[in-house]
């Protein structure tokens, strides 16, 4: 993968090409919204990662203007302001995702995958697989190979949801805000419970497990 | 709290003015009676000593044979007056104009008070009588009928009367108006201070003009409050610029740890200490990102509120903690009432709503039960998050709404001492309030939303 940083704090520019290195991921730093405008046409970027204030041109109004171009590049936007509004704001501008400072790399690495995989996945799906692992997604069934499994309404989410994202690292706060729909963040680890009987329900062979716990990271279901 | 009517300043001053103001009106009455009587009575006296003295000058050389005659003549020329003579002795004795009914007759120079009868038949009257040897020898005795003194006596006593009992019905009324109005200034007072001890630290003591006590004690008191504000609004400033100055640095500092971890080999001393450093400045990040959002929900932008099912959000609420719950084999239950519509900023809400759910759950022992409760009150939306673990005691649920305040108990448990502060700056950012309630055992936490009529003031509001 290769992404375009635009941030103007070098050392946290430089710890995040460092870092995401160790993700694979390539990465590319400008440190100017105005000088950012001519690289990030580049069809090559596979994302864009832009800082929300930026000397030269506002991060906002750089992702405004590349929009307007026609650029569609997924845009990750990197912030130090957490609340609602600006999310929403960042996100109406034309953003993917929004990430809030200080990030966690692990986060920051899933949630870039996310977004490119979005752009790449076909349209409409009526059925998901990993492995022999089966979602209809008309009938709202799963089943295990020839095995039927029953889920209630958010386990069978949560499922889609990994399944969708099926081979990368989907965090926490990922599940958070696709399941329950609400941008939050809980004193405790109450989602891992939630995985657990998902676990127990889909898991035939605890030495070839599915689901599988990244640690600092989130959860990621492949193939066993 | 409104205390008993018998025990309230303002009755207690109402009593004391009105009991004062009866003494001070009982008094005045009282000395002008006394005086009046005095008064009364040395006119008397000083008058029969007056007619003594005529007596002995127009006596001085009368024959003792005609002595009856000159006091008959004088009774019949003072006919009409109050003036009393009898003669006491001599040969013409019992020649006079009344007679004593009870009482006896002065000797020389003697005083003596007595009823006497001024004609047969009539009702006996107070006397005052003065003896008087006359030259010639008898005794004449002097009087003064006091019928009239009497009478203006008794005009006074119900004068006295009349006017002590007007005075008790003036009293009162003087003493419940003057309570009043003290008591107006007071409660405007109590209900200032009422709402500054609420958090509305803007809120001052009302001043009205008179330019009196009141108005004095409400500037002192008002100069105050501004130096508490000033000196709460400078700590809060060196807090929030603390936090907002160290994020940066710490989160570079961060940034470098974790990217340090992530190269070095899974499972290694190192990789596992500085795992253990990013854990300690992820508390620290997350204690200034607190800090910093009550700053930013207190002094921030106006809310940004839309209508939420309040209904459905404690189901996906309840929804979200109830395997945790079951693991703990701690009972969850949810009673709510439907289409309970609020205004409120949804995924703020939620955090707060989440907080306080996880903070029952993580109180409560193992066995124990978690109740929430949505239910609507007439104009509010009442929702309700008890357990039937330990709780906090009384006197220190207020407490606990304060920042970084975290009781011995709960010391050995994660957090950041800022989590209920949080809540509670959520909470009235929404316009509604919170409450720490004893739930008989354990603790209720309850949050009152505005809804129906204030929620239109709401949005008339923002």
């Amino acid at each position: 993968m290769r992404a375009l940083v635009v941030e103007d704090d070098r050392e946290v520019a430089n710890y995040l090409r460092l870092g995401l290195k160790e993700f694979g991921v390539v990465v590319d730093v400008v440190a100017d919204g105005r000088d950012a405008q001519e690289p990030a046409r580049d069809p090559h970027y596979d994302v864009l990662i832009v800082d929300r204030m930026l000397p030269g041109l506002d991060g906002l109004e750089l992702i405004r203007r590349l929009r307007g171009e026609g650029v569609a590049t997924p845009v990750v936007i990197l912030s130090a302001l957490s609340h609602v509004d600006e999310r929403i704001r960042g996100l109406k501008a034309g953003g993917d995702d929004y990430v809030v400072k200080p990030y966690v790399l692990a986060e920051l690495h899933a949630r870039l995958e996310a977004v490119v995989r979005r752009r790449s996945a076909p349209g409409r799906r009526t059925r998901l697989e990993v492995g022999d692992l089966v979602l209809d997604l008309i009938t709202r069934s799963a089943a295990r190979g020839d095995e039927a499994i029953h889920l209630n309404p958010r386990e069978y989410m949560l499922l889609e949801y990994l399944m969708r994202h099926a081979g990368q690292v989907v965090t926490r706060t990922m599940l958070r805000e696709a399941v329950w729909d609400y941008h939050f963040h809980p004193q405790t680890n109450t989602l891992d419970v939630h995985i657990s009987r998902l676990r127990q329900k889909i898991e035939k062979d605890p030495d070839k497990p599915m689901l599988i716990t990244v640690r600092g990271a989130g959860y990621c279901l492949r193939a066993p | 709290m409104r205390p008993e009517r018998w025990r309230s300043a303002s009755f207690r001053l109402t009593l004391s003015i009105a009991v004062l103001y009866m003494v001070v009106g009982w008094a005045l009455l009282a000395f002008v009676h006394f005086n009046t009587r005095s008064i009364m009575e040395r006119r008397v006296d000083l008058g029969l000593e007056a007619e003594r003295a005529r007596v002995l000058a127009d006596f001085a050389g009368v024959d003792p044979a005609r002595i009856g005659g000159a006091v008959l003549a004088r009774i019949q020329y003072e006919r009409g007056s109050a003036r009393l003579y009898r003669l006491a002795t001599g040969i013409d004795e019992n020649v006079g104009n009344f007679t004593v009914v009870e009482g006896r007759l002065p000797g020389e120079g003697e005083w003596s008070d007595v009823s006497v009868r001024r004609a047969a038949g009539e009702r006996p009257r107070h006397a005052r009588l003065n003896g008087v040897a006359l030259p010639a020898g008898p005794l004449l005795v002097l009087g003064r009928d006091l019928t009239e003194e009497d009478e203006f006596g008794s005009v006074m006593r119900e004068t006295v009367l009349v006017g002590g009992l007007l005075m008790v019905v003036l009293a009162v009324a003087a003493g419940s108006f003057t309570g009043r109005v003290v008591m107006r200034r007071l409660a405007g007072f109590n209900a200032a201070a009422g709402r500054i001890l609420h958090g509305h630290l803007d809120e001052r003591m009302p001043i009205v003009g008179s330019d009196d006590e009141f108005d004095h004690l409400a500037a002192h008191l008002n100069d105050a409050l501004d130096r508490i504000e000033e000196l709460m609004a400078a700590t809060r400033h060196v807090t929030d610029d603390i936090a907002h100055d160290l994020r940066s640095p710490l989160s570079r500092v961060r940034g470098r740890l974790e990217y340090l971890q992530i190269s070095l080999p899974e499972g290694s001393a190192t990789e596992a200490a500085l795992a253990d450093s990013v854990a300690d400045l992820d508390q620290i990040l997350d204690t200034f990102e607190a800090l910093l959002s009550i700053a930013r929900l207190e002094h921030g932008t106006p809310p940004h509120l839309a209508p939420v099912d309040l209904g459905a959000m404690t189901g996906d609420l309840v929804d979200y903690f109830a395997p945790t719950a079951e693991e703990r084999n701690q009972t969850l239950s949810l009673v709510r009432d439907e289409a309970v519509i609020v205004e409120a900023d949804r995924n703020l809400l939620f955090q707060a709503l989440s907080n306080i759910l996880d903070n029952a759950l993580r109180h409560t022992p193992a066995g124990g039960n978690i109740e929430v409760s949505l239910r609507r009150r007439g104009e509010s939306a009442v929702l309700r998050i008890a357990d039937d673990g330990p709780g906090i005691p009384a006197e220190d649920r207020e407490r606990v709404l304060r920042r970084f305040v975290r009781l011995d108990e709960s010391r050995h448990l994660p957090g950041t001492g800022l989590g209920l502060a949080v809540v509670d700056a959520v909470v009235r950012h929404h316009g509604a309030e919170l409450a720490l309630d004893g739930a008989d055992p354990g603790l209720a936490v309850v949050v009152t939303f505005p809804c129906g009529a204030q929620r239109a003031n709401l949005t008339k509001l923002s």
